[in-house]
């Protein structure tokens, strides 16, 4: 559903409007309606995009629904973290995945690559990983004239889906190449900027458990993170379950394309929200840092992560507009890694979930 | 042409009227919703307003008793009524701004922003395209919207427990704000027979009065004379007879009502002012005998002034007019000395003095004014003797003679009321006989040996111990009080023909009763004023026969001593009777065994 928008480029408008006749006039180029549209003509017009705008959103929400299930198939007893990382993948995120060994955050990116049909590369984080390791490196190759020349061979960053493994365990310059690529949705090598493929996801975990000789991400760089997921235990049936599976799952087929989710994740951008649910989102903001026991409380990022992952969510469950309630639900996995606490707070069992929670039962929505 | 978005209207139907349909209802919700969490304010209020009916809205005494409890229970219904409508309307005001009522919406139907964002969108303009499904989608989900059913109205049925515990609550205040004292009175001790039977002769001796009540006394009487004499009379003010029998009948009035108190009270003020009223008749007549005694004085061996007093007044007006025609008489003037002329002058003078005293602060307005006339014209006609203008002298007489005869008139008007006065007031005394009676707990005639009377020298009781053979109480105090008046008579207080001596026991002594100074005019009254003590109606075993008194009487006696003795101090008391008054209440004192 790409068309060209008026400049002649090819956008990803769902309902972009028609080309139009270009009058030339002397210098001046300047744009024209071929046609005088009759108000009619307007009213089916608009009827044709609200129509178009309705397609768009049941589309979106079908491959959200697609993926979800994809995940569910296949990973038990995680279904918080799949939505997460759905509702990441549409608001076009990345994620810091949190947990124990063995709980399934690698099966999630292998399984949700081979469902979007994208490319996918895993990065194992050690402390002796280099940058270069990572986005890649230039290479002396022999040419066919038995020349020598510089050959730059890319990275595993570039790939639609990316595992970044215990990114905790690498060192801060190498977090850094991983990190900037995130934002930048570029890498430069030798001063030549190379885009990296879209869609562009990473999934990053830490391991919680081994501390020792790591380096914690910092509290600018986690803020690059849309969300923060806790991979949990799965309870006994789930692990019963688990447990029952002798074989491994096959891998499912794919439900959706790398360009058809770049559609739906500008549906998801396009998605409308009321002027009191963005001052919803916003005052949440500001209410974590009046709660007791916070060192420093969420930035403007995080209201634009707030709203980008409730516009997801909304469009999962087939609405038309964000509301609250959307908000509410990703505050938790949105906001847990942008507060700060007290030594004190934390002392006393506090965490930022909690902060969380009451910064909501706090704000209220009008 | 232009390229301003296409009205929504041909894309979608706005739900901002719907929107505002929902607050509506909401604002009613609301209302209803701080009206029964606050009832009990209300209720309250209500209750407040109707205990405090006696102090808000006190019954009159020409309201019916039972107006006491609707009063109340209108009262309560008005303060329930005033802080439901507060609450109502307080309520009402904390209805939700419009887009609250939108997510109101879309809370009772379980929807996420659907009709709050679509409301958003259509309130601000926001036509984009994803703006137009989210207003669509609205628009569809308020279409044919049942507010009754979406937004219940809050029930305004308490519970059981409060519901009672209101009614509780609610039927005591109605109780409270009933309660009159007069109504709370008749009910526990309904006026008896004989209040009523006396409140009738009251009545009907109101009416004999009214009647006695000449026209012209009474400027408002239908025969009152019109024009001169009646602006006469209108500036001598009216007789106060009218304002006795309007007195009586509502002392008949509250009698029959049950309000014993303020029956009492009416009759004390009757009484007062009857008396003074019956008194006016014999101070004219004493009035005029001093001008005419003063104009005339009495020879040596003629009648004296204890005979003239029987006399009719009109020697005044007569002595006035001789005296007149002496002024005139050429031959009277040849003859007239000096010395006869000071001693005409000296009793002009003494007349006009008599003359002033008797149109002094006593007295309605007619006798001030005619005394003081008379007293002006005589002191103007000795004023013109001692001038040697006779003429003048004589004129002035005339004038004294014309005011004496009003005098006159007045006081053979003042007789004829008296005579109505008298009965009024011994009927008065009959109805606040039976209404203490009733107030003690006894009954009227036909009961007989209940109680104990005192009896001195008559009445029963002095053969049985404690016990009195008389029929019915009120007999028997009538017996203590013809005792004490035939007592007081006896050393000189009291005029056995004056109303009220005579037997029929309406000598007054009760409390409250103001005692009027004594003047030595020949005829004297003496009311007593009895305090606040007890009353003891005992049995004085053998008084009569010389005996001691039982106990109690000398347990109850030196009450009534001290009041003896304050009474005694009093100055109004002449002197010369002070020593008799001593003797007797020295007479009745018990004597120790």
């Amino acid at each position: 559903m790409r068309a060209k928008n008026d400049e002649g480029v090819m956008t990803n408008e769902p309902w972009a409007s028609p080309p139009v006749l270009r009058v030339v006039n002397g210098s001046n180029v300047k744009e024209a309606s071929a046609v005088a549209r009759a108000p009619e003509a307007r009213a089916v017009e608009v009827a044709a995009n609200v129509d178009a705008a309705e397609v768009a959103l049941a589309h979106a929400k079908t491959v959200g629904e697609r993926l979800r299930a994809g995940l569910s198939s296949v990973i038990f007893g995680q279904e918080s973290v799949i939505t997460g990382v759905v509702v990441a993948l549409l608001a076009g995120g990345h994620v810091l995945l949190e947990g124990a060994p063995g709980l399934g955050k690698t099966q999630i990116v292998r399984t949700l690559s081979k469902l979007v049909g994208g490319s996918f590369s895993r990065i194992q984080f050690t402390p002796d990983l280099m940058p270069s390791d990572i986005v890649g490196t230039s290479l002396v190759v022999t040419t066919a004239n038995g020349g020598k020349d510089l050959a730059y061979r890319p990275g595993p960053i570039f790939a639609n889906l990316v595992l970044a493994d215990e990114i905790n365990r690498a060192t801060p310059k190498t977090q850094s190449a991983l990190l900037e690529a995130m934002a930048e949705r570029t890498v430069s090598v030798e001063g030549q900027p190379r885009d990296l493929p879209a869609p562009f996801f990473v999934l990053a975990t830490e391991n919680p458990i081994e501390m020792e000789g790591v380096f914690p991400l910092p509290e600018a760089q986690l803020d690059r993170f849309l969300m923060k997921l806790i991979v949990t235990m799965p309870d006994l049936e789930t692990l019963t379950r688990i447990g029952a599976r002798a074989e491994e799952p096959l891998p499912p087929s794919a439900v959706t394309f790398p360009d058809e989710l770049l559609v739906v994740q500008a549906a998801v951008r396009r998605l409308p929200s009321a002027p009191h649910v963005e001052r919803y989102a916003a005052k949440l903001v500001l209410a974590t840092h009046a709660e007791k026991g916070v060192r420093y409380g969420a930035g403007p990022r995080a209201a634009q992560a707030l709203m980008s992952c409730a516009r997801a969510r909304a469009v999962l469950d087939g609405r038309a507009a964000v509301a609250a309630d959307d908000v509410k639900a990703v505050a938790g996995d949105v906001l847990r890694h942008r507060l700060g606490l007290r030594f004190e707070a934390e002392a006393q069992g506090l965490d930022a979930d909690k902060i969380v929670l009451q910064a909501i039962a706090h704000t209220k929505v009008e | 042409m232009s390229d301003a978005p296409v009205s929504e209207q041909q894309v979608m139907t706005p739900i901002t009227p719907d929107i505002t349909r929902v607050r509506t209802r909401l604002a009613r919700n609301a209302g209803r919703a701080l009206l029964r969490q606050r009832a009990r304010w209300a209720l309250g209020f209500g209750a407040l307003l109707a205990a405090l009916r006696p102090l808000l809205w006190p019954l009159g005494e020409d309201t019916a008793l039972y107006l006491g409890l609707v009063r109340a229970a209108i009262l309560a219904v008005v303060g329930f009524g005033v802080v439901a409508s507060a609450l109502l309307i307080a309520g009402r005001r904390r209805r939700p701004s419009a887009l609250g009522a939108a997510r109101a919406v879309d809370e009772a139907l379980g929807l996420h922003e659907v009709v709050g964002s679509g409301f958003a969108f259509e309130r601000d303009g926001r036509d984009q395209a994803g703006e137009l499904v989210a207003r669509r989608r609205a628009a569809a989900a308020v279409k044919g919207l049942d507010l009754a059913a979406t937004f219940p109205l809050p029930s305004l049925r308490p519970a059981r427990r409060p519901l009672m515990a209101a009614s509780i609550g609610l039927t005591a205040a109605l109780l409270l704000g009933a309660y009159d004292r007069v109504l709370a009175g008749a009910l526990i001790a309904p006026p008896t027979e004989d209040e009523r039977a006396a409140a009738a002769d009251l009545d009907a001796a109101a009416q004999a009065l009214a009647a006695a009540i000449a026209p012209s006394a009474d400027p408002k009487h239908p025969e009152a004379p019109k024009g001169g004499h009646a602006n006469e009379d209108e500036k001598r003010g009216p007789s106060a007879g009218p304002k006795l029998v309007e007195k009586a009948r509502e002392a008949a009035k509250a009698a029959r009502r049950g309000d014993r108190q303020g029956a009492l009270g009416k009759l004390d003020s009757l009484r007062t002012d009857g008396r003074k009223q019956a008194a006016r008749s014999a101070d004219l007549k004493a009035a005029l005998r001093q001008i005419a005694d003063a104009l005339d004085p009495p020879k040596s061996g003629g009648r004296s002034g204890a005979a003239r007093a029987l006399d009719p007044s009109a020697k005044a007006a007569d002595a006035m007019r001789l005296l007149a025609k002496k002024m005139r008489s050429p031959e009277e003037a040849a003859s007239e000395t000096k010395e006869s002329q000071e001693r005409t002058l000296e009793r002009l003078n003494r007349a006009g003095e008599e003359a002033r005293k008797a149109g002094g602060d006593k007295g309605d307005k007619r006798e001030q004014g005619e005394g003081k006339r008379a007293a002006e014209s005589l002191s103007r006609a000795a004023e013109a003797l001692s001038k040697g203008d006779r003429e003048a002298a004589a004129q002035m007489l005339d004038q004294a003679a014309e005011r004496a005869e009003e005098m006159e008139r007045e006081r053979a008007e003042a007789s004829a009321e008296a005579e109505a006065i008298a009965a009024m007031l011994e009927k008065s005394g009959l109805l606040e006989e039976a209404i203490e009676m009733a107030m003690l707990g006894r009954e009227g005639p036909g009961k007989p040996g209940e109680g104990e009377s005192l009896a001195m020298g008559e009445g029963d009781g002095s053969d049985k111990p404690g016990k009195g053979s008389g029929k019915g109480a009120g007999k028997k105090g009538l017996d203590l009080r013809r005792a004490l008046a035939s007592r007081l008579a006896a050393i000189g207080f009291g005029d056995k023909s004056s109303p009220g001596i005579d037997g029929s026991g309406s000598i007054p002594d009760h409390h409250r009763t103001k005692r009027e100074a004594l003047e030595a005019r020949g005829a004297i009254r003496a009311p007593s004023e009895v305090g606040e003590g007890e009353r003891a109606i005992q049995a004085i075993q053998g008084l009569g026969k010389g005996s001691d008194p039982p106990k109690a009487y000398r347990e109850v006696f030196p009450s009534y001593d001290a009041a003896v003795e304050e009474g005694l101090a009093d100055e109004r008391i002449p002197a010369a009777r002070r020593a008799a008054v001593r003797k007797y209440f020295q007479s009745i004192r018990p004597v120790d065994p």
